[in-house]
């Protein structure tokens, strides 16, 4: 079988009919990429009211859910969307493994996804500690506490994530960065790379 | 034209029915999504009434008077009546009038302003808006908060 169409190019360039049927694993990965967009704007329209200071964000949270017309069905979609994408993303892991996918030749490929499984738990984490309340806080100070706690390179991660060596009032200002920046470009730049790859490696594994 | 598209015999498939079906839910479902992106945009969704606002015959209101209709706040004193546009100017929420203080103080942030509307404390920064009063066709006293007045603006 030959994929002509437009959605078809993020598959290798032949398949078999019996590579693409439907079935109960189909579309993980393709699942996630529609969550990560949802999260993409609707992340971009709740930025408009977020104040990344610790303050703030009190303030700027309770707006959305009391004040701004669909404040809440916002905050709402783009909370379940976080979920579903890690979930997505854990079966779509899982599917492979079970499918043998990991080996060679898509081995490289395999890594790419670990790394953007990583990257999504951190956008999650990131986007939980925006709320900057008691609970947020201290979840904060223990994975951050916890990261520096990684041999060579824990200390460092530390440091650049808190901009210290303690949680201090540029906190919000810093997940703030790193969840709508830095970890979302990060993750369209591996997931163009991941979608190339598959269609460049070739072979589908076997859907369940 | 395949075997099911005969049924029709008009000459429209089926698959051309419901692609276009598919399509026109395509098109609602983004112009639904796009207007909720855009009132989520725009604020808080108390905006000032557009029509105008009937508090019925002046003498019903003695002085002193302070009465709440649609987010129109009448007043009358010596000099007369006036009407404030009870919509804080922050985010669009609507303060209660305070009568023991004289004041109105918004439930959202905490914003204060006088009785005529002008800003005593933030985070608003522009005062709220006065409505021009009118007497209509019936002898009852009609606030139009689209025809904005000034400070200090009394009626009758």
């Amino acid at each position: 079988m030959r994929l002509d169409n437009f959605l078809g190019h993020i598959h290798p360039v032949k398949l078999s009919e019996e590579r693409v049927r439907i079935s109960s694993t189909f579309c993980l990965g393709g699942a996630a990429f529609f969550l990560f967009i949802v999260l993409a704007i609707t992340g971009l329209l709740l930025a408009v009211y977020y104040l990344p200071t610790a303050e703030g964000a009190r303030a700027g949270i309770h707006d959305i859910d009391y004040v701004i017309p669909f404040g809440r069905l916002m905050r709402s979609i783009h909370f379940w969307a976080g979920q579903l994408m890690v979930a997505a993303v854990l079966l779509h892991a899982a599917r492979v493994v079970a499918a043998g996918a990991y080996m060679p030749p898509k081995h490289l490929n395999w890594l790419v996804g670990m790394a953007l499984f990583i990257l999504t738990a951190g956008l999650d984490f990131s986007g939980y500690v925006l709320r900057w309340d008691a609970q947020t806080f201290w979840a904060a100070q223990v994975v951050c506490q916890l990261l520096g706690e990684v041999p060579v390179i824990g200390c460092g991660l530390q440091q650049a994530i808190l901009g210290g060596s303690e949680i201090s009032e540029v906190g919000p200002l810093r997940f703030y960065v790193i969840h709508c920046m830095m970890g979302p470009g990060l993750m369209l730049a591996f997931v163009m790379y991941h979608f190339w790859r598959v269609r460049r490696d070739g072979k589908l594994g076997q859907p369940f | 034209m395949d075997q099911e598209d005969k049924h029709f015999g008009s000459g429209i498939g089926r698959r051309k029915i419901l692609f276009s079906l598919g399509w026109l839910f395509v098109g609602l479902a983004s112009a639904g999504v796009s207007w909720i992106g855009g009132r989520f945009l725009s604020g808080n969704e108390n905006l000032p009434p557009s029509r105008p606002v009937n508090f019925g015959l002046p003498e019903d209101h003695p002085l002193g008077a302070v009465v709440r209709k649609d987010k129109v706040v009448l007043f009358r004193d010596k000099a007369g009546f006036w009407a404030v546009t009870a919509v804080c100017t922050h985010l669009g929420c609507q303060p209660a009038f305070l009568q023991e203080q004289g004041i109105f103080e918004c439930p959202c942030h905490g914003s204060r302003f006088d009785a005529e509307g002008r800003v005593l404390a933030g985070p608003a920064t522009k005062d709220m808006d006065l409505a021009a009063l009118r007497i209509d066709g019936q002898g009852s006293l009609v606030a139009y908060p689209k025809d904005k007045v000034r400070p200090g603006y009394r009626f009758g």
